[in-house]
Formats: structure tokens, C-alpha cells, sequence
């Protein structure tokens, strides 16, 4: 069902970064006077051209007792405009032979349309007018808070991984708003009203705070012409203040935590652990990190699938997963779930033997080599997907980083040296920094 | 034929114009493909199709053809699967092998620099495969883990039960491609080999490729890769399938708070003159996108479910209309009661003036002819909470 697009929660801390950077003369930038970044990637292949506004607010930036704000704006800035009438917006979208579509994380919302490039002044223009002009009425609120609320069925109460998974990110930040759902707390949800939103619209909405991404056959000259004559024309929000989040407590004791529902087929063992993020200037641990992530779990070669699917039958799955592209301190984790009679505690402690093992026994050589080689070639498949690269230029300036990183990032992968992955390693796998999550089947007495 | 659709949508004749231009290329041996020549990025997609897929196999060894397709990349020649995975990822070439119902297919994609040992490894998983005990047993029971969850998911409860009451068993299509647990259980190496024989062989086989490749190139290229594969299938292909479906609703009780609804009926084939009329009805019933009548029904304006959509079904061997949505369980009811009213809108709406707004009222005779013709029967299955939503949905089902 994840057609039905509009409202998409981007399941960033999943996603490898993509690879970008190679073809960067291609990619020119340019920032208008009332503050908009504007980014644009050229590729003349078909007539077509994604068009991407991303705020620089995401479900992180939401108020106390709001959560999911961001998120229910989202979907309600397809509604009335000074412009348009509710539904117009997509409707002229699809009347002129485009998509459209929007999603949210903890970092970012972004808007885009895909369509023919002669109609970028229109969506340009369409994109301009609901950044500051939506009419919202009490009507809208109600039925589109109960979309929103039919989407957390349908994302997270239907699913048991993605319950669990949202009291695991609520363990691991005690005090910052990553532990809280992008979608919302079922229970703030349901009190979201008009003026939420409007609050959250009229502190985050604005050209200064907005990046814009043009990606595709078009002309950069013609692109900044017709970006002054639209967005040019709004005014910066003078209050927009820096993106200063409540910092996260150090953590000194690992935590655990057990969720049980009769609909798991499958129980498995999740660890998360604290690590940093790709910093604008320093990216070199999280580069290390990937690679981590990658050696330990990326595929049938890893570490994780050799030791615990190949030598041993310990796991029909293993995987290490990384998000480093994050405003905030992010997470690395750690999957595995178990084979047919092997219990979760034999699984957990199997997955520690082998961390402590590769930590011991140092990094393959060669297996860093292929990582390597296979990075390089992703860079030349990415550019095959002009929406793709859109993506990873807007996620990565919505996180903090720079097109000077963008463009640095392929080259420090590169450079990474097998003692810096150990020490990232040894840094990152701190128990005292983790949360254990085992999910299971409920007990039939339990329910 | 998309371009035709665009044109008529939308009115475009730019993308038309700029449409790509696909070459017929023909081997010396003699394959067929359609290729794209793009130079701008250095490497090379390569999609072969083989008919059959995974409705070719005997009934009761329901799965093989699907263990088979993923024991490719468990090795092959002289490399066990680590093997072979470290010589696909040192060429950084990517290799899928996928399995459908009416097909099973291989995509390939390699970078121009080391074209020709992609293209030999390539070769080698699928003329030599290993098929190795260990690995059989470690697919196996990833396959196995895997029908366990979709037996606790609401969405494939419902999609198993639809496929079992349209189809019924003696046709493939009335089970899960990937076979049930007591079938899967009991598949042999010599299963799996007899699937390799026949599912992938040079009569059934459609090919193309894009990217940073020639015609003559790719004329070699598929006569090195494809020497020797096996002509012809000793699996015959399967008769079209007799759809039994009644109208009515059939729920299926699964405790969980939000049901899913699938519904469908008797679609066309895609060579029926009336396809693209149907295609376009589809598009603006329930097809993707937000401007669908259904979308507009049961999300905007009344926020019954975050989405809803129809499509076309089109198999080789059964035509289906399908849709699919979801509501929590105390909405359901209601939810499938303004799906049949849209539905029953439809033959009587004059879809291209009133609700279009588009300039050109071609195609309105097809339209309807189309629409009356699948009127016939609509089937709901639910997978809901059985204290939830069944006795409004009974209701609802005893008034038609």
C-alpha cells in the first residue's frame, strides 16, 4: 500500500545514504535575497524535471504535546490557498500530466512534483502560493486528522515491528524529540486542531527556511528567473531561529525492553546504540560508521552473515543498519532474527560474540576493497535516477550539511583506513549506550 | 503505447515527440531484443523475461520455481555462494532474480568498464547453478519464515483467501507463488533442479537492455550469455483459469484494530478492444494519485481510510479488477458502503464532460460498453477483528 504516497514517513535511519557528488558539475546553486536556498541538477536525458521544496522542519522541530504536527500540515497543505481551492493542487498537477506527492521526517518536509519541463513555471508558482498563503477551515482539520489517524492504523498499529519500533526510539532518547513518532503519539494525534498547525506553518514556512531543489531538463539561468519571480516574491520570516534542539542526556546505563503481541510471526532482537552524525566539515566518523555498517551487515559477505548464517545456522537474518545523514546524534543498529528453535537469548548473545570477534580479529582487506569499489559504482547508477539525487541533495541540506560535504563525502569514504573503522567501532559498541529490544509473541495468559 | 495515453490525457504532443527510440536488435544466433541506447552513464541494464514463471510447476511442488530463482545467487561453478558474492560485488554488478506468476525474470545491471566478466558471471548463474544442500536449506527456511509472517498479516490474509475462492486450487493462481509451508517443506534438490530445466528456457525467453550499449554489442553480448540454455520447457504453460467468484463479502477474522477490504471482479484482457477504454475508467475510479472518485470518496471527503486504489489485473491467464484499502474496524462498515456507491455510479457517469474536464469527448461509447459489461459481480474479502466490524459489514452484505 505504499502507493498511497501523500504524507510518506521517510524511514531515514534505514537508508544508506545515497551516493552523490561524482557528477557535481552538473549541480549549481544559487541563494535569492530573501534567503532560499536553491540547488540545481541538470540532466537533459528526457523532458522532465522533479521540482522539490524542503523546509527545514520536521517532526523533531514540533512543540511538546504536538507531536505529529508536522506531519498533519503535510497533508494539509493540499487544501485551500489564496490561490487554489482545496484538492485544486494535485487536480492541476494531474490535469497537466505530473505527480505529486510530500513526505515528512524528523528533520525535514518536503513537497515535489514530477512533470513535463515545460511546466515547471506552474508548479513553481503553485509551490510559492501555499507557503505562506493556506486557508484552513475547522472542516479540513477534522476529516484529514482522521486520514492521518487511518495512516497510523494502517503504518503502526497494524504492525507489530513498527510498535516495537517506536518504544525502542522512545528509550533511546530520553530527552530529545527523535524518541518521539514522525507520525505522532496516538493520543496528541486526536487533539490536533487549526491552531497546531497554524503555529507550526507560520514559524516554519518561509523562504529562509526552505530549500529548493530543480532537478532535471532544465536551463539553471531560466530556473533562477523564474525562482525570483515566485518565491523571490516572499518575504523571509525575520523570527526564524536557529534549529537548537533539547540535548539528549549522556547515557550511562543500557536499557532493555520486551514487547509482546500475539500478531508476531517472527520474534527477533533489535539493538540500537548512540553514534554520531555526518557534521558539516566533519564527516569522517560517520564515514567510518557506514563503512562499519556495511562490513558487519550489508549482504551475504558481511561479517553478521557469515559468522551467524553460514558457519552457524544461528539467523535466517542479520543486518546493520546506520543513518547518518541527521541533524541530531542519531542511532547504529543491529538485527538478527533467530533461525527455528534458537531463542532469543542464544541469538543476542551470539550477535555480541560475533561483535566482539570482529573487533578482535581486525578488518578484511579485501572486503573493505570491494565496500569501496562498490561505493564508487553506486555513484554512477545514482545518476540514472534524477528524483534519486534530488532526494539526497534535499535530505542532506535539511540535515546540516553543506554541497561542499555532498561534494566531499564520496572522496572521505574513500579515504577511510581500516584503523579508523576499528576505533569507530570500539567507540560506538558501548552496551552503556544502548537499547535491547526483543520482540515476541504474547503469551495466550497475557492477553 | 503509454505515450498514445499520455497524449490522449493530457494532451502533450512534446513527450511524444521526445518518445525514446527502441531498436529491434536480433543476435546472430537469432535472440530478440528491444534496447535503448543511452551513452550518458557507463553501464548497462539487462531485463530477461521468461513465460511460465511460476505457474508452470506441478501442484505439489507449489514454491519450487521460487526456491529455484533464489538459489541462483547461492552459487554457482566452481563458487560456493560466498564466492560467487565476492566476484559479483569486486565487478560492483548487480544481479536480481525475481519470480512472478507468469514469469520469472533476471535484471542485470553492470558497469561498462567490466562488461564482459559481468556478463560471464552472469552466465554462470544461470547455466551453472550449484544449488548446493546448505544453501537449499538456508532459502528454505528464510522462505518459510517468511510465509509464517504473511500468515499474521492482515493484507495478505485477505489477498490468500480472494486468490483461493477466484481461482481454486487446481489452478495456479489460487495459491501463494512462494507455496505453502507443508509444500515448501517437502521440495528436493531434484525439485529444484527440474524447475531450473524448465522455467528458464530460449522459446519462453523476452529480452532488453538499456544504457552504454550498441546493437551489434548487445547481439553478442546475449549470444555469449545464452548459449546453451535449454530450448524448450517440458512444463506446458497453464489454461486460462475459470473465475468463480460470487458477489457477496467474506470476512476472515484476524484480531487487529484496522481491517483491510480487497475487492474485485472480472477484468479485460489487455488485446480487448476495450482495454484502454477500461484503463482510463481505472484511472479515474480508483487509480493512483489523489484525483481518483475513490480517493475523493473515501479519503478527502470523508477520511475513511489513507488510501484507496483499483487497477487492473491483467494476467496471461485471468483478468481481474482489483482494489484495495484499509479502516479501522468501526469504519469499515461504512467504508464499503460508499465503495458501492461510487461503484455504482459508474455506469451511468459521463466521465469525460462532467467529471474531467477534458476537451475531447472521445472514447464515452467504449466507456460505457466496458462498464456495463463489468458490473457483473464485485467481491469483497476483509481481514478485520472479528468483535469489530463483522456485523455491520453482514449487514451491509444482506442488502445487496
Amino acid at each position: 500500500m505504499s502507493h498511497f504516497r501523500r504524507g510518506w514517513l521517510a524511514l531515514l535511519c534505514v537508508l544508506v545514504p545515497l551516493a552523490v557528488g561524482a557528477q557535481a558539475e552538473k549541480v549549481s546553486n544559487f541563494r535569492l535575497e530573501n534567503g532560499l536556498d536553491v540547488v540545481v541538477i541538470e540532466d537533459h536525458r528526457a523532458p522532465v524535471v522533479v521540482h522539490m521544496l524542503w523546509y527545514r522542519a520536521g517532526s523533531a522541530d514540533e512543540s511538546p504535546g504536538s507531536s505529529g504536527v508536522a506531519h498533519f500540515l503535510e497533508h494539509l497543505l493540499f487544501k485551500k490557498t489564496n490561490l487554489l481551492a482545496s484538492g485544486e493542487f494535485s487536480r492541476i498537477v494531474a490535469e497537466n500530466g505530473g505527480s505529486d506527492n510530500a513526505f515528512t521526517s524528523a528533520d525535514y518536509t518536503a513537497y515535489f512534483q514530477r512533470v513535463a519541463s515545460d511546466r515547471l513555471p506552474l508548479m513553481m508558482q503553485l509551490e510559492a502560493d501555499r507557503m505562506v498563503n493556506l486557508q484552513l477551515d475547522e472542516a479540513d482539520i477534522i476529516t484529514e486528522r482522521d486520514v492521518i489517524i487511518e495512516e497510523r492504523n494502517q503504518r503502526t498499529e497494524s504492525s507489530p515491528g513498527a510498535l516495537f519500533s517506536e518504544q525502542r526510539m522512545a528509550a533511546q532518547y530520553l530527552q530529545h524529540p527523535y524518541g518521539r513518532p514522525i507520525i505522532g503519539w496516538r493520543h496528541e494525534m486526536e487533539g490536533l486542531g487549526l491552531q497546531d498547525a497554524l503555529t507550526y506553518y507560520r514559524q516554519f514556512y518561509a523562504p529562509n527556511n526552505a530549500v529548493l531543489i530543480v532537478a532535471g531538463d532544465v536551463d539553471p539561468t531560466r530556473v533562477k528567473q523564474l525562482a525570483q519571480d515566485t518565491y523571490g516574491k516572499i518575504a523571509p520570516n525575520p523570527d526564524l531561529k536557529n534549529r537548537q534542539r533539547v540535548k539528549e542526556p549522556p547515557q550511562t546505563a543500557a536499557r532493555r525492553l520486551v514487547f509482546y503481541d500475539q500478531r508476531v510471526a517472527q520474534p527477533y532482537v533489535i539493538r540500537t546504540y548512540l553514534a554520531p552524525e555526518r557534521n558539516s566539515g566533519a564527516q569522517r566518523s560517520a564515514a567510518a560508521l557506514k563503512l562499519l555498517s556495511d562490513l558487519l551487515g550489508g549482504g551475504q559477505t558481511s561479517w553478521f552473515s557469515q559468522r551467524l548464517q553460514f558457519e552457524t545456522q544461528t539467523a535466517v537474518y542479520t543486518s546493520a543498519f546506520y543513518g547518518g545523514t541527521s541533524l541530531d546524534q542519531t542511532t547504529f543498529g543491529l538485527v538478527i532474527v533467530p533461525s527455528e528453535g534458537v531463542g532469543l537469548q542464544e541469538a543476542e548473545a551470539a550477535l555480541d560474540k560475533a561483535i566482539a570477534d570482529f573487533i578482535d580479529q581486525g578488518i578484511d582487506i579485501e572486503q573493505l576493497e570491494r565496500l569501496k569499489k562498490q561505493f564508487r559504482a553506486a555513484e554512477i547508477y545514482a545518476q540514472d535516477s534524477v528524483q534519486g539525487l534530488a532526494n539526497a541533495y534535499g535530505r542532506a541540506l535539511t540535515s546540516g550539511l553543506t554541497l561542499e560535504d555532498i561534494r566531499a563525502w564520496p572522496d572521505i569514504v574513500q579515504s577511510i583506513q581500516p584503523d579508523e573503522i576499528l576505533a569507530a567501532a570500539r567507540e560506538v559498541f558501548d552496551k552503556r549506550k544502548s537499547v535491547t529490544g526483543w520482540l515476541l509473541k504474547a503469551e495466550e495468559t497475557t492477553q | 503505447m503509454r505515450c498514445v495515453l499520455f497524449f490522449l490525457m493530457a494532451g502533450f504532443a512534446t513527450l511524444c515527440q521526445a518518445a525514446t527510440d527502441i531498436q529491434v536488435v536480433t543476435s546472430p544466433n537469432g535472440h530478440k531484443a528491444w534496447l535503448v541506447e543511452e551513452r550518458g552513464i557507463p553501464f548497462v541494464a539487462l531485463e530477461l523475461l521468461f513465460d511460465g514463471g511460476a505457474s508452470i510447476e506441478p501442484a505439489e511442488q507449489r514454491g519450487g520455481v521460487n526456491l529455484m530463482m533464489a538459489l541462483l545467487e547461492e552459487g554457482a561453478a566452481n563458487m560456493d555462494a560466498q564466492a560467487f558474492t565476492k566476484a559479483k560485488e569486486n565487478l560492483a554488478a548487480s544481479f536480481a532474480y525475481q519470480t512472478y506468476p507468469d514469469s520469472v525474470s533476471v535484471s542485470a545491471r553492470f558497469l561498462t568498464e567490466s562488461q564482459d566478466q559481468s556478463v560471464g558471471l552472469l552466465r554462470q548463474t544461470l547455466l551453472e547453478p550449484r544449488f548446493d544442500i546448505d544453501a537449499i536449506e538456508r532459502v528454505r527456511a528464510q522462505i518459510i519464515a517468511g510465509l509464517k509472517s504473511d500468515a499474521k498479516d492482515p493484507a495478505e490474509i485477505a489477498r490468500a483467501a480472494f486468490n483461493q475462492e477466484a481461482f481454486g486450487l487446481s489452478h495456479p493462481y489460487g495459491s501463494d507463488l512462494s507455496g505453502r509451508i507443508s509444500t515448501v517443506e517437502a521440495l528436493t534438490r531434484d525439485h529444484v533442479v527440474q524447475a531450473h530445466q524448465n522455467a528458464l528456457v530460449l522459446d519462453r525467453i523476452r529480452i532488453s537492455a538499456v544504457g552504454d550499449i550498441g546493437a551489434e554489442d548487445l547481439g553478442r553480448l546475449l549470444d555469449a550469455l545464452l548459449k546453451d540454455i535449454p530450448a524448450q520447457s517440458a512444463w506446458p504453460l497453464p489454461k486460462d483459469a475459470e473465475l468463480a467468484l460470487a458477489t457477496g463479502v467474506e470476512i476472515v477474522p484476524f484480531p487487529t484494530p484496522q481491517s483491510v477490504a480487497l475487492f474485485g471482479h472480472l477484468g479485460l484482457d489487455r488485446d480487448h478492444p476495450d482495454f484502454f477504454a477500461a484503463y482510463i475508467l481505472n484511472h479515474i475510479f480508483g487509480g493512483s494519485g489523489f484525483e481518483s472518485r475513490l480517493m475523493q470518496a473515501l479519503r478527502e471527503e470523508r477520511g475513511l481510510t489513507y488510501g484507496v486504489s483499483t487497477y487492473l489485473a491483467s494476467r496471461k491467464y485471468a483478468d481481474l479488477l482489483l482494489g484495495q484499502f484499509a479502516s479501522a474496524n468501526d469504519r469499515m462498515a461504512e467504508a464499503v458502503d460508499i465503495l458501492r456507491e461510487e461503484w455504482d455510479k459508474i455506469p451511468v457517469m459521463v466521465f469525460l464532460k462532467q467529471s474531467c474536464n477534458w476537451r475531447r469527448p472521445i472514447l464515452q461509447a467504449p466507456i460505457r460498453c466496458v462498464l456495463m459489461a463489468m458490473r457483473r459481480s464485485l467481491k469483497f474479502w476483509l481481514a478485520c477483528n472479528n468483535r469489530g466490524c463483522n456485523r455491520a459489514i453482514c449487514k451491509t452484505a444482506i442488502k445487496r
